[in-house]
């Protein structure tokens, strides 16, 4: 199995983004991760570089210009990239959106947590189990 | 009935051949009438059969008697009064009164009396025919209580009646119909005429339904609602006409008989019913999408604050968690205290932006609001940042309309505001009204009909993709993350609320990099004073 994994963090959010990198930093498996402010963005960024083919996208649904469903309708589009997990990091817990986001080909859906320790313990989970296993 | 007086030579010398007084005496006995002969002095001579079936005397109870015997006591006088005419030689005929049977009814009884003369001419006694007209007098009575019935109803009702001979294409019109027709001559009327009174678009309706009654076999039955321009003053009216065809028995011409009755202020009250319906109808549909659109607008909200709201919050919770990890490390507890602090103001800026949305009634007071004050007002709040910016801001004359001051104001000052925050250099905005033509408003708008003005916010700022111009409405939509330009996401949704309040309709045009270009319009009666 591979020891080193790279996740690409798409959220328009910098505090969320630290927070989530900040959880990243603690995990049991150690993970680079790479960040994009917007659906937008990210698609640019993936496709500029065809080498960066992250392990997982964890994808934020509330952004600006592109929002994260339509990004993630991008991503199942292309087919160098549809292989990629796609895990969905909102704040929503709106059943509507899980189930819409599941049906746009999203692997998993992790709700915002109010602790770091939390997330923590979700993202290893996660890296164990390759399941989203929320509190 | 003959009207010569009978003359009887004296004594029984009665010069007829055996067979004609057989024949006579025959004709007297098998009378339907009641034929009585008596004397000058009122005694009964002779009393045939059929007098004795109408009175219910026997000519042997009343030959000999007193005629008085079937004179009702109040009508004893006619007796001398009758007999002073024939003695004048006068006849007295179909002479209507009453007599009373021996059982005590009361008749109604048409006499006619003729003097019986000897051959000198001298009246030796009386013939008396009497017809019993009880039931005829009472049939009389019947019909004239019909008529009276049916003339009550037609004055009720001003219900015109009609008859038509179609052989001699001759309308007879009763009054009232005569009225409705607004026919005031008494001028002989044909169908001719009448036609020339129907209203064009209805003629062959009437025309056709007329020519199948003519033709029809049958006694038929017509009903017919159409228009006509009544003759006395042109006015347009609705009558409805019935009519019925009869035959009549003894030929095979055709009668028609009918009514009509002029409907138009039924027709109108019932169309202005159904308008009042139709517009009650419409209210509710109106009020139905209105509620529908709130319906809606809770639900984002809903959604919303369970997203926008919760973001803030949960930072504080997890910002406080990094704290107490790192209590020892001055640098990066200030740090997360600063993120905590910022997030709290956020969350207050939020909840101060919900709370002057949701209180964004349409049904605040409307009152006349001249647009040139409020700019002026807005303008002077944001003096400071002008200047910091080093703004350009031109503005065109703005006219006074019909709004709620407070969300006019609040509609300018976001405007503005958005101008002066997103952008690069320094902003240069152009705000201008113009009274569009009626092919240039929006769609939606050409729905209504009403004047409308649009005022243009213009500037040179960032913009944005056009693709974007619809959602940037929405409720918390941001179009930039927050670290670069800051904002709750409330500022464009208030101001569709607000136009949308005062029944107008907001427009975005932009392109990145290109300036923005906000087109509002507004309700707007040019009629009202503009104060340049």
């Amino acid at each position: 199995m591979k020891q080193h994994f790279t996740c690409f963090l798409i959220d328009d959010d910098l505090d969320d983004q630290e927070i989530f990198m900040l959880a990243l930093k603690d995990l049991d498996k150690p993970i680079d991760c790479v960040t994009a402010e917007d659906g937008a963005m990210a698609l640019q960024i993936l496709r500029d570089d065809p080498a960066f083919i992250p392990d997982y996208i964890f994808l934020d649904l509330n952004m600006p210009r592109m929002d994260g469903k339509q990004c993630l309708s991008e991503i199942k589009k292309d087919t160098r990239l549809r292989g990629i997990p796609v895990i969905i990091y909102s704040t929503s817990s709106d059943p509507r959106d899980i189930q819409e986001t599941k049906q746009l080909g999203a692997s998993d859906y992790i709700i915002k947590q109010t602790s770091i320790g939390a997330l923590r313990k979700i993202l290893n989970t996660f890296l164990n189990t390759q399941k989203v296993i929320l509190p | 009935m003959s009207s010569t007086p009978i003359s009887v030579p004296p004594g029984d010398a009665i010069h007829l051949p055996d067979g004609m007084i057989a024949m006579l005496a025959a004709i007297v006995q098998s009378s339907d009438d009641a034929i009585i002969s008596k004397t000058l002095t009122g005694i009964v001579t002779s009393w045939n059969a059929s007098a004795e079936r109408i009175f219910g005397y026997t000519s042997a109870e009343m030959v000999g008697q007193p005629i008085t015997t079937i004179i009702p006591p109040d009508r004893r006088e006619e007796e001398p009064a009758i007999l002073n005419r024939l003695a004048r030689g006068e006849r007295v005929e179909h002479f209507e009164t009453k007599r009373i049977t021996k059982d005590g009814r009361i008749l109604d009884i048409s006499l006619t009396i003729s003097p019986v003369l000897d051959k000198d001419g001298n009246i030796i006694g009386v013939s008396k025919i009497a017809r019993n007209i009880t039931d005829q007098k009472l049939v009389q009575r019947l019909i004239r209580e019909r008529e009276e019935l049916f003339r009550m109803a037609v004055d009720a009702t001003h219900l015109g009646s009609w008859e038509y001979n179609p052989l001699l294409d001759q309308f007879v019109l009763s009054p009232e119909s005569r009225k409705i027709w607004g026919i005031t001559t008494d001028a002989p009327l044909n169908a001719g005429l009448l036609d020339t009174l129907l209203y064009p678009e209805d003629r062959p309706t009437v025309t056709k339904m007329v020519l199948s009654s003519l033709e029809d076999e049958n006694d038929g039955d017509y009903h017919l609602i159409f228009r006509i321009y009544r003759q006395h003053d042109n006015a347009l009216r609705w009558i409805r006409c019935h009519w019925k065809r009869f035959f009549l028995i003894t030929s095979q011409t055709k009668r028609f008989i009918g009514t009509v009755l002029d409907i138009t202020d039924e027709k109108a009250a019932k169309e202005e019913l159904e308008k009042t319906v139709a517009e009650r109808t419409k209210e509710l549909l109106q009020i139905n999408t209105s509620l529908e659109k709130s319906n809606n607008a809770l639900e984002q909200f809903a959604y919303i604050a369970s997203h926008d709201l919760q973001e803030p919050l949960r930072k504080i919770q997890t910002f406080s968690e990094l704290v107490l990890e790192n209590l020892g490390d001055r640098a990066t507890v200030e740090k997360y205290f600063a993120k905590i602090t910022s997030s709290a103001a956020r969350m207050s800026r939020l909840i101060n932006d919900v709370l002057n949305y949701s209180r964004l009634s349409r049904f605040d007071k409307f009152s006349p609001t001249d647009l040139n004050a409020v700019m002026k007002d807005v303008l002077s709040e944001f003096d400071l940042l002008i200047e910091q910016k080093k703004a350009v801001i031109k503005t065109s004359p703005m006219p006074v309309i019909q709004g709620i001051d407070t969300q006019l104001n609040q509609l300018f000052r976001n405007l503005i505001n958005n101008s002066l925050k997103f952008c690069q250099a320094a902003p240069y905005i152009r705000i201008s009204a113009t009274q569009p033509a009626f092919e240039a408003l929006p769609p939606g708008l050409q729905k209504h009909p009403q004047e409308y003005i649009c005022i243009t916010f213009e500037d040179n700022g960032i913009g944005f993709e056009q693709q974007y111009a619809a959602q940037i409405f929405n409720i918390f939509k941001r179009l930039n993350a927050s670290g670069h330009y800051p904002g709750t996401g409330i500022g464009l949704a208030l101001c569709k609320k607000i136009v949308e309040n005062h029944q107008g309709f907001i427009t975005a045009e932009s392109e990145p990099g290109k300036g923005a270009r906000f087109i509002v319009y507004l309700p707007y009666e040019s009629k009202m004073v503009t104060q340049v």
